[in-house]
């Protein structure tokens, strides 16, 4: 990991060798080690030690970008020579936005020792441990397990300089009892706030829950009760389509015409909270400007959109601090949390007449952004429920259904959250589990 | 770099592993981006650095690093020895690799026009008059465009003795026009590339492209939704080559068919027990292949990166199944050599068995004769999003246009349709591929394929033309 004072000395030495107009540099850094296991071993398990330098200009109202991986002052200079050299060819943007002035950030300590000292040896312990349950209960675990440090540090020439280092670790579970899975996840910034052994029990019993067969299930719409990585994959529509500013700003997003009114069921509350102790802390963006608190929608009304700068100006708002490196697509919520409700899960299959238990998503999609249709399939432990118990397992269900109809049919929400990544690994959320009334499958699966 | 590679491999030996291979790449990238008519950015990157891979103990270590530093090339060594030996506390068995006889080569891609010394003038006039041409259509509120380029240069080396070096070079480029009308918004796309240079650029035709697709993205705001229902399907070959890539393309992948990406992208319905079975995964008119050998190919390449060679193999043959994209790690599992479809991203990440070029075989139809030959049903083109089950089995693609058929004729433009089947059934169900006319058949460059964690993205290509299903459910939410 590059530490803050080389971090700064990097992000000085880029600025001291543009001559641009505005200069802005973004260095991040990561170290990640990955260990995945399928049928009770491990099968890769590697590090993985990155750095990029994004080194931004604006000159004459032309933009020009250059990205190099070398740390070294001659390849800084060379890539602050080709990002000038870009800028030359690019016709003037009258149009275009100036680059941030600072703002004050405050800062998280975001390093925990305890995960910063696992060895590889340690990971693989953890891991032998949860290929241990599967052993004694007859069954075979595959999972992935992920300890990553990061940083990431800005600097402008109008005089933002920032810096944040942060870790954290997630471990994912899989039992397979034969033909039928369960799933269970777990993600922390601290090791000790993981029970690998409990992840690998909550798996193993969705494993082991109903599983002499698997019904399919009549098509239709049902009371359906979602974990929070199902969650997850709910709301990351919205998240990515609806949620930013760019789409807000081109008219893509229902939010555009939508703010102030009633989208969602008035229990459903969803914010942006880089801040919330709970999530993995992030003070900045890949700006250098201060995360803010975004209230996305509040009891079902919607309230705002996530901004980075230039969507920002375009809006006649502040940036939020949603800037994301690398993606040109304009700025991304990044700390979503969806408020919690009064209920729990158990508490929502007993109050379930007839309906269905979803544990997670696979490779869900979009069809239609606009009034976010999306679709995707059920895996690791679909059931059936009736008269408020679990009574039979489901072959994997297709989903079709309008996000904005769902999150409008909220039934309940649980008391307790969950720090979950959706399928995608697009955002890092805290969400409920949820009941949904009338929720449309379209579709089943073969197993 | 010979010499600090070959101390690499003779330092993992002298640590304990059993075999070690060192990946160096330099990748270049050059991509310039329009959005609205106005050069929204123009970037060029540069990303190099090594991969070391060992297997210790009869378990798998990798570290890799930027450095070029001897000092850090030794930590990351030992770094993937300590890896190795932490893999072997869980082990089933010993990693055994197929037999390779070890090679020493240097080749490159074949470029008429260097990308790289194209001037940005030249690609941001063209991306201009893309523009200019999509917003003559007055509906079109939102444009964007794209040339991508990259350069990689890789030098793999093992502990067997290979010594490989190759350079590709991939071109592509992507227009999208965005129309918006009361409460809807439509758009019409188009995105290829090829393993060639800049001449790539040329053969697209993208003006011309730009101003048809303009026009079709505003029709759609007034055409009605595509009609729901059991009808026959015909795909065009834009949307073809992605249900080639996702429904045949993944489920072959022989790591994902063992296991090894049941937490993310999932396993396959085309388990071992089905290998060498004749098992049926289509109509005798389905042909398919994976080609990493066809010139210009965006997924062609000469070595994977175990080091073995490029491969054309018969994946489907008149509908029956025949073979998996291999490994040397996986391929013994059957008895069989590797197929040479190990491949990482770059230097930071290991192999894993990905696509080549996967594609369709060419039918003896036309396009003509085809729309000519239905009575009922739907053309529908450009994906605009697709989703399938944890195996591969129920998917569900939606596309950015169609046309509806009746007695023989396109009668009319419909939006938002959408299709959902059981792999093995519709491509049973598959009763005529195109290719009989010029221009038909071709290979599609893919440039976002996903898989693994971490996340690594390859560009692999598909052959593909109009091919025609049968009683296929079409409509969204149905």
């Amino acid at each position: 990991m590059i530490q803050r004072e080389q971090a700064e000395k990097i992000l000085k030495t880029v600025l001291q060798a543009s001559t641009a107009d505005e200069t802005q540099v973004v260095l991040q850094s990561e170290d990640l080690c990955q260990t995945r296991f399928n049928n009770n071993w491990i099968h890769q398990h590697l590090f993985r030690e990155t750095y990029s330098v994004e080194i931004k200009v604006i000159h004459q109202n032309r933009v020009g970008i250059a990205t190099v991986n070398s740390l070294d002052e001659a390849s800084l200079r060379k890539g602050v020579a080709d990002a000038m050299h870009n800028a030359s060819f690019v016709k003037p943007n009258p149009n275009l936005v100036s680059l941030p002035d600072p703002k004050p950030i405050r800062e998280i300590d975001g390093i925990n020792l305890n995960t910063l000292n696992l060895s590889d040896m340690d990971r693989a312990d953890l891991v032998a441990s949860m290929i241990d349950v599967a052993k004694v209960n007859h069954v075979d675990a595959s999972g992935s397990f992920s300890n990553e440090l990061r940083s990431i540090a800005v600097a402008n020439s109008k005089g933002v300089m920032a810096y944040h280092a942060g870790n954290n670790l997630r471990i994912r579970s899989i039992m397979a009892n034969g033909l039928q899975t369960g799933y269970s996840e777990a993600m922390a910034t601290d090791v000790r706030d993981i029970d690998f052994v409990a992840v690998a029990k909550d798996a193993l019993w969705k494993s082991k829950l109903k599983a002499e067969e698997s019904l399919t299930l009549e098509l239709g719409s049902y009371d359906t009760i979602f974990e929070p990585q199902a969650v997850a994959d709910l709301i990351r529509f919205p998240g990515y389509i609806a949620f930013q500013g760019q789409s807000f700003l081109d008219g893509r997003s229902f939010m555009a015409k939508s703010m102030g009114q009633q989208v969602f069921d008035e229990k459903v509350t969803v914010y942006d909270d880089a801040y919330d102790a709970r999530h993995i802390p992030m003070p900045m963006d890949a700006e250098g400007m201060p995360k803010q608190k975004v209230m996305i929608i509040e009891n079902g009304i919607a309230k705002g959109v996530v901004f980075d700068h230039a969507t920002a100006v375009r809006a006649g708002k502040e940036s939020t601090g949603h800037a994301t490196q690398g993606r040109r697509g304009g700025p991304n919520p990044s700390h979503l949390i969806i408020a919690p409700g009064q209920s729990s899960i158990e508490e929502m299959i007993r109050n379930t007449k007839r309906g269905v238990y979803v544990t997670r998503f696979h490779y869900t999609h979009c069809p239609e952004p606009m009034q976010v249709i999306a679709t995707g399939t059920t895996r690791d432990g679909t059931f059936l429920i009736e008269n408020g118990e679990i009574v039979a397992r489901l072959k994997n269900l297709r989903y079709t259904d309008s996000m904005i109809r769902v999150f409008a049919n909220v039934d309940s929400l649980s008391k307790q959250q969950y720090l979950v990544k959706d399928w995608w690994f697009t955002f890092t959320m805290l969400v409920p589990a949820m009941k949904i009334r009338d929720f449309t499958f379209t579709g089943n699966t073969t197993f | 770099m010979k010499d600090q590679i070959q101390e690499i491999l003779a330092l993992a030996k002298r640590l304990g592993a059993t075999y070690a291979d060192v990946r160096y790449t330099k990748q270049m990238s050059r991509p310039l981006v329009m959005r609205n008519g106005q050069v929204d950015h123009f970037t060029v990157s540069e990303d190099k650095g090594y991969g070391i891979r060992v297997i210790v103990d009869g378990g798998w270590g990798f570290a890799s690093t930027p450095s070029h530093d001897p000092k850090d090339l030794e930590v990351a060594v030992k770094r993937a020895i300590s890896i190795a030996k932490a893999s072997a506390r869980c082990k089933i068995r010993d990693i055994e690799l197929t037999p390779l006889t070890p090679v020493e080569d240097c080749k490159k891609v074949k470029v008429v026009q260097d990308p790289f010394k194209v001037s940005v003038d030249d690609m941001s006039a063209l991306l201009r008059q893309c523009h200019d041409a999509m917003v003559q259509v007055p509906e079109i509120k939102v444009t964007s465009g794209m040339i991508t380029m990259q350069n990689m240069e890789k030098t793999f080396a093992s502990s067997e003795g290979s010594w490989i070096e190759q350079e590709i070079t991939r071109t592509g480029a992507n227009i999208e026009a965005y129309a918006r009308g009361e409460g809807d918004v439509q758009r019409r796309s188009y995105a290829n590339g090829r393993s060639a240079g800049y001449e790539t650029i040329e053969m697209l035709d993208l003006v011309p492209r730009a101003s048809k697709l303009a026009k079709e993205a505003a029709e759609l705001l007034k055409a009605p939704e595509c009609p729901k229902g059991r009808t026959t399907l015909i795909l065009g070959g834009d949307i073809a080559q992605l249900q080639v890539h996702e429904s045949c393309g993944h489920p072959i992948e022989l790591d994902r068919v063992l296991g090894s990406e049941d937490t993310y992208a999932g396993k396959s319905f085309l388990t071992p027990d089905l290998y060498g079975k004749g098992y049926r995964y289509g109509s005798d008119v389905v042909n398919m292949t994976a080609d990493a050998t066809i010139e210009g190919g965006n997924g062609s390449f000469f070595y994977d990166d175990d080091g073995v060679p490029a491969q054309r193999t018969t994946i489907v043959d008149k509908g029956i199944f025949k073979n998996y994209l291999t490994s040397r790690e996986t391929a013994g599992n059957f008895g069989l050599t590797s197929n040479g479809t190990n491949i990482a991203m770059n230097w930071a990440n290991i192999p894993l068995i990905r696509m080549t070029n996967i594609n369709l075989e060419p039918g003896d139809w036309s396009e003509e004769e085809m729309i000519r030959d239905t009575k009922e049903g739907v053309l529908v083109d450009t994906p605009k999003s697709w989703s399938l089950d944890d195996k591969r089995v129920n998917f569900h693609f939606g596309g950015e246009i169609a046309y509806e058929i009746k007695d023989g004729e396109i009668v009319r433009m419909v939006k938002n349709p959408a299709y959902t089947a059981i792999t093995p059934e519709f491509w049973g169900s598959c009763d005529a591929v195109a290719g009989k006319e010029k221009g038909e058949w071709e290979v599609w460059g893919n440039t976002n394929c996903a898989k693994g964690e971490p996340v690594q993205v390859v560009h692999p290509g598909h052959g593909a033309a109009q091919v025609r299903f049968r009683n296929v459910k079409v409509g969204v939410g149905e």
